[in-house]
């Protein structure tokens, strides 16, 4: 078993994978979809957390409950994500977390900053909520579940899906 | 008949339905992982822990906890009280996100898609299917050729299918309705995917196969689990056109289907 832990602080790690490895993380990651990217990239709002070397997971969660901080958070389809993803890499972005293929633009984009996409088992968001250890909103507070939360997680099991060469799992099928 | 206690069981059932999957559905999981390997074991293994935990701890499985679509079919053999349906699903869902911790999917308000309809029974029989977007995005109308026979209309479901690709979460149950109008197929395509039974007509199994013959496979990195399940609802066509909807449901498929026995 491979293991990341967020945010990457020696990014040789990326090196060492390669697509269709599953991967274990820890640490911390940030939850960012639709209506934050599409703010953010008309200039109505910034990045909450420092892109360098941090990971962007994809995923609206239900309210927290017992046992569950960040709620059910399973991932959402990532491609509705690519037109605003390769400038994030380009700005030092290591990692995004979702599920589905990427466009051609966001795989060169990781190529050439050495950055992964991870694939999270699509819909399992009662699986990787027992995996959260903590979780509070940081930006965008007033967009509900498409808050930007700040998120500790432990054992969080996902799939590289296009590594630092460009290797894409999606592109095999 | 009490329209609180209508409106109490919808509500504690619309919450049920977000983290209980139909038994059947759990089965033909259950059943894929058994028959896979690799990437795709993992994949289908993962769903069956993340299912066994939403049960467990009643949290919803997905956190895409959906647009409520719900069937409310009333008997009329007996007499029924005076009751708005509309009204009492309305806000039976909305109590249902509030009390079961749901996601407000919704832009503005939470409003749950209601078909009403009546029949020739002595009960009420409700349905209710949360509609995640990551499918629900790739379902589709196809209005074609009248002449068209069934190897076309299985040519368009698989190629619809493969639009989805591995965008959704696959392995999908596929929901086809043919014939009738624009609306009408669309419609038998959503009713379908309440009845999915995974006991295959001859028909539906040759989709099926054919769908799998994709190798889209169980989280889209390719394998022998695209489709679990299809179902096809048919109605009379048009002498000049073809309707045919196609429901893409991912492995979620979210039903609770329960009677209500009028008095």
């Amino acid at each position: 078993m491979k293991y990341l832990d967020f945010p990457l602080k020696n990014r040789t790690a990326t090196g060492k994978l390669k697509a269709g490895q599953e991967v274990m993380l820890s640490g911390i990651i940030y939850t960012a979809r639709d209506k934050v990217h599409s703010l953010v990239s008309d200039g109505d709002g910034e990045w909450p957390f420092p892109l360098k070397d941090n990971c962007i997971f994809y995923s609206g969660p239900t309210p927290r409950s017992e046992g569950f901080p960040l709620g059910s958070c399973g991932p959402t389809t990532s491609a509705r994500m690519d037109d605003y993803t390769p400038g994030l890499y380009r700005k030092g972005l290591a990692a995004t977390i979702g599920k589905g293929p990427r466009s051609e633009k966001v795989r060169e984009a990781i190529k050439h900053s050495g950055g992964l996409y991870l694939v999270a088992y699509g819909g399992c968001g009662a699986l990787y909520g027992s995996r959260v250890t903590g979780a509070r909103v940081i930006g965008f507070a007033g967009l509900g579940p498409q808050a930007v939360y700040k998120v500790s997680i432990e054992d969080f099991p996902v799939i590289v899906g296009i590594d630092s060469y460009g290797g894409d799992i999606f592109k095999e099928v | 008949m009490d329209a609180a206690l209508i409106e109490r069981t919808i509500t504690d059932e619309a919450v049920r339905a977000t983290y209980m999957l139909p038994s059947g559905l759990r089965r033909a999981i259950a059943d894929a992982a058994g028959k896979s390997s690799g990437l795709e074991k993992k994949v289908l293994d993962s769903i069956v822990r993340n299912i066994s935990i939403g049960q467990k701890c009643r949290i919803p499985v997905c956190q895409d906890t959906g647009v409520f679509e719900v069937w409310v079919k009333i008997g009329l053999r007996k007499r029924v009280p005076c009751i708005n349906f509309s009204a009492i699903v309305r806000r039976a869902v909305r109590k249902a996100h509030a009390e079961g911790k749901l996601r407000a999917s919704m832009k503005k308000s939470i409003e749950p898609v209601v078909h009403i309809s009546f029949n020739d029974t002595c009960f009420i029989e409700i349905i209710i299917t949360p509609r995640g977007f990551g499918s629900e995005n790739y379902s589709s109308l196809h209005m074609m050729n009248p002449e068209s026979g069934f190897e076309d209309v299985k040519r368009t479901v698989i190629e619809a299918v493969a639009r989805a690709g591995g965008h959704p979460c696959p392995p999908y149950l596929v929901g086809v309705g043919i014939g009738g109008t624009a609306s009408k197929a669309i419609e038998m395509s959503g009713e379908a995917l309440t009845r999915m039974d995974f006991r295959h007509s001859a028909k539906e199994k040759e989709l099926l196969a054919g769908i799998n013959s994709l190798k889209t496979g169980a989280g889209g990195m390719g394998g022998r689990f695209t489709a679990l399940g299809v179902r096809i609802v048919e109605f009379p066509q048009h002498i000049a056109g073809l309707a045919v909807g196609v429901r893409i449901g991912c492995w979620c498929n979210r039903v609770r289907r329960f009677r209500i026995e009028i008095p």
